[in-house]
């Protein structure tokens, strides 16, 4: 149902999602993305493959930021399929998290 | 700015429906669009000839077809008076089996009233259009297309290969489609490839190089001894040749051919609306009546006065899509020029002399076309299984009685007019299927949710199943699905639906209603969005959240109550 995989780029760390992100999926996305980042790193959280992203999924999303925001690294998402670049829209998400149309367009700013 | 409720422009056409055109652009596609109109008079020659009409009759019926198709045209094409589509009547190809027998039976006078008799089939059929909604859905359209399509196949073919109705296994003269090809070849690529005036051209350019070369290899027909004795300049001369219903055995017959030209005019009518639109949804069939409508009063008049009848198009379909252009005003100057080409005895005949395979290679550009189109429309909505067997025996049954035409010579007479069209025998097969597959269906469902259940999944299932018994539009069910889902998950992780959710879906054609039922506090849904902090917070404050997000993604939400029951209803306009 939903697949993580955590890949180090330099100083950034992408987490590949696969799948869908609602109640039953996210705890597994929360436990991945508890331990607090390094100062100065940033977490990419890939998201092409993301075909449903609910609110518990949100939720999740913003712990994270705010995790990383405290710990003085940078949260960012990237390769948002139209459906979920609308969630991030409605919610309001999209103007509080840099969103980036690719892995490779992320990784070109950040390294 | 774009009206709200202007039809979004496909990317291939240039000039769309109230688009206006440059006077030259204008008068080129008009041109084009006249000449392939009046090319079709061979129709009501064939008719004349097969009837033995006199020299004088046959002049009678095609002055006043010309003169009546072009006023259906004119009338066809305006906004509100007719359907304000780029509409170009021909003679109808549906009446010839009817003329042919009625004249051959009582002449002139019998071919009137059975003419009459078409018309007003046609007439009553179009006044129930509005209700005729659920009998036509997209993918009946779709079908009706589709036919529309294989059934211009074998004109076309016989005229690409030479080939008489009854030939006896002749040898191929490939001559004749070295000229198709070539036409054909030209059309495509002139349409695909070439922008500007060459695109704009397309039609007549491959129609011409076509001529030359029909001409060049010796398959060009001469024109007849009396064409030289045609003048340039007369008036059109119209006769009232009287009206009879003598012989009841025709009036069938008639009543047939009435409501073929009908279901013939709604495939020609959806296929431009769709054409003319990137979001198409639906028929506009109350457009498509108008258009039914002028379309009579033209046969009314040509009845009466010795003419054959016409109906819109389906190979000026294929010119404007090779031309990209859709603009109603292009008919209304097609028309106009129609009724001058009246005045003009030399000119008809002139036009009544272009080489077969030219015209069998246009005609197979509008095929290919038209196939497709129908295709898409059939494909616009989800199909159930019994959707899929509607569809599939309808184009099966039409392509039947166009493989075998033993089938259909070995019914009674009366029937063999009907039968012996792919595109009404297939649009009727549909309807009927149609119609029978929908005992039994329901339209409102409903499943419950409990806790424990997966929701997207349970709203997967539940809507992707609903949808295709329904055949509800594909991209309507795929944006519901997320949001219903989310709606659920709210629902039951928050607690606020402690003992589970009924889930009741409900569609009318033009809405898609997903209701939540169940017992609990009703969710509030601010107007101002909540801060992304507000996920993180109690129950009730997720809920707010998520509420307003149901409130922007739905086309609408409503809460309500029934019983003791609080209701969230999300609408999905279709």
């Amino acid at each position: 149902m939903i697949q993580i995989d955590r890949i180090v780029e330099g100083n950034v760390v992408v987490t590949a999602v696969r799948g869908r992100l609602d109640s039953s999926s996210s705890p597994k996305l929360d436990e991945f993305l508890a331990a607090a980042p390094d100062d100065g790193s940033v977490i990419l959280l890939d998201f092409a493959d993301l075909t449903y992203i609910s609110s518990a999924g949100l939720r999740v999303v913003l712990k994270a930021t705010k995790l990383a925001r405290s710990s003085g690294a940078t949260l960012a998402v990237c390769g948002l399929i139209p459906q979920v670049h609308e969630v991030f829209d409605v919610s309001g998400f999209s103007t509080l998290i840099p969103i980036h149309q690719s892995r490779e367009a992320a990784l070109a700013t950040f390294t | 700015m774009v009206a709200a409720d202007m039809p979004r422009k496909p990317s291939n056409i240039l000039y769309s429906v109230n688009e206006k055109l440059p006077l030259g652009t204008l008068v080129i596609l008009a041109i084009q669009h006249a000449s392939l109109a009046l090319l079709f008079l061979v129709y009501p020659l064939v008719a004349a000839a097969e009837a033995g009409m006199s020299f004088e009759d046959t002049q009678m019926l095609i002055t006043s077809c010309i003169i009546f198709m072009a006023l259906a045209t004119l009338i066809e094409c305006l906004p509100r008076v007719g359907a304000g589509l780029l509409l170009i009547q021909i003679p109808n190809m549906a009446h010839l089996p009817l003329a042919v027998q009625s004249m051959a039976a009582g002449g002139p006078a019998l071919y009137a009233g059975m003419s009459l008799i078409a018309a007003v089939s046609q007439l009553t059929l179009s006044r129930f259009m509005g209700a005729l909604r659920a009998v036509f859905p997209p993918e009946i359209c779709g079908v009706a297309v589709t036919m529309l399509g294989v059934a211009l196949a074998e004109p076309a073919l016989r005229r690409v290969f030479n080939l008489a109705a009854e030939s006896g296994g002749a040898a191929l003269d490939l001559r004749y489609p070295l000229v198709s090809l070539v036409s054909l070849v030209i059309i495509i690529l002139l349409a695909i490839f070439s922008r500007g005036l060459l695109r704009l051209f397309a039609v007549a350019i491959g129609a011409g190089v076509g001529w030359g070369l029909a001409a060049y290899v010796g398959v060009a027909p001469a024109p007849a001894e009396t064409f030289s004795t045609l003048p340039y300049v007369d008036l059109p001369k119209l006769g009232l040749p009287g009206i009879s219903f003598f012989s009841w055995a025709l009036v069938p017959a008639a009543i047939l051919t009435g409501i073929i030209s009908a279901v013939d005019m709604l495939g020609t009518v959806v296929s431009m609306q769709r054409m003319d639109d990137a979001d198409w949804r639906r028929a506009d069939l109350a457009q498509a009546g108008r258009a039914i409508r002028a379309n009579t009063v033209a046969d009314m008049g040509a009845a009466v006065t010795g003419g054959f009848a016409s109906a819109s198009s389906s190979a000026a379909i294929g010119v404007a899509f090779a031309t990209g252009t859709t603009a109603w005003r292009v008919g209304v100057v097609a028309g106009a020029m129609m009724l001058l080409a009246t005045f003009s005895p030399r000119l008809i005949g002139a036009l009544t002399i272009i080489p077969a395979p030219v015209i069998g290679a246009i005609l197979i550009y509008a095929a290919a076309f038209l196939i497709v189109a129908g295709m898409e429309l059939i494909l616009s909505r989800r199909l159930s299984d019994r959707r899929i067997f509607t569809v599939g025996l309808a184009v099966l049954t039409g392509l039947a009685v166009a493989i075998l035409p033993e089938l259909v010579h070995a019914t009674p007479d009366w029937m063999q007019p009907i039968l012996e069209s792919p595109l009404s025998v297939s649009t009727g097969v549909a309807i009927a299927l149609n119609l029978f597959f929908r005992i039994g269906i329901r339209q409102e469902a409903s499943r419950p949710v409990v806790p424990g259940d997966n929701p997207f999944v349970a709203t997967t299932e539940f809507l992707e199943r609903q949808g295709d018994l329904w055949g509800a539009r594909r991209d309507v069910i795929a944006a519901a699905i997320p949001v219903v889902a989310e709606a659920v998950e709210m629902l039951l992780d928050t607690g606020v639906a402690e003992k589970g959710v009924e889930m009741r879906a409900r569609f009318d054609e033009t809405n898609f209603d997903v209701s939540l039922l169940y017992e609990g506090e009703a969710i509030a849904i601010p107007t101002h969005r909540p801060a992304p902090e507000d996920l993180l917070g109690d129950a009730q404050a997720v809920a707010r959240f998520v509420g307003y997000m149901l409130s922007k993604r739905a086309d609408r939400l409503v809460l309500g109550k029934e019983g003791e029951r609080q209701i969230l209803t999300l609408r999905f306009e279709h």
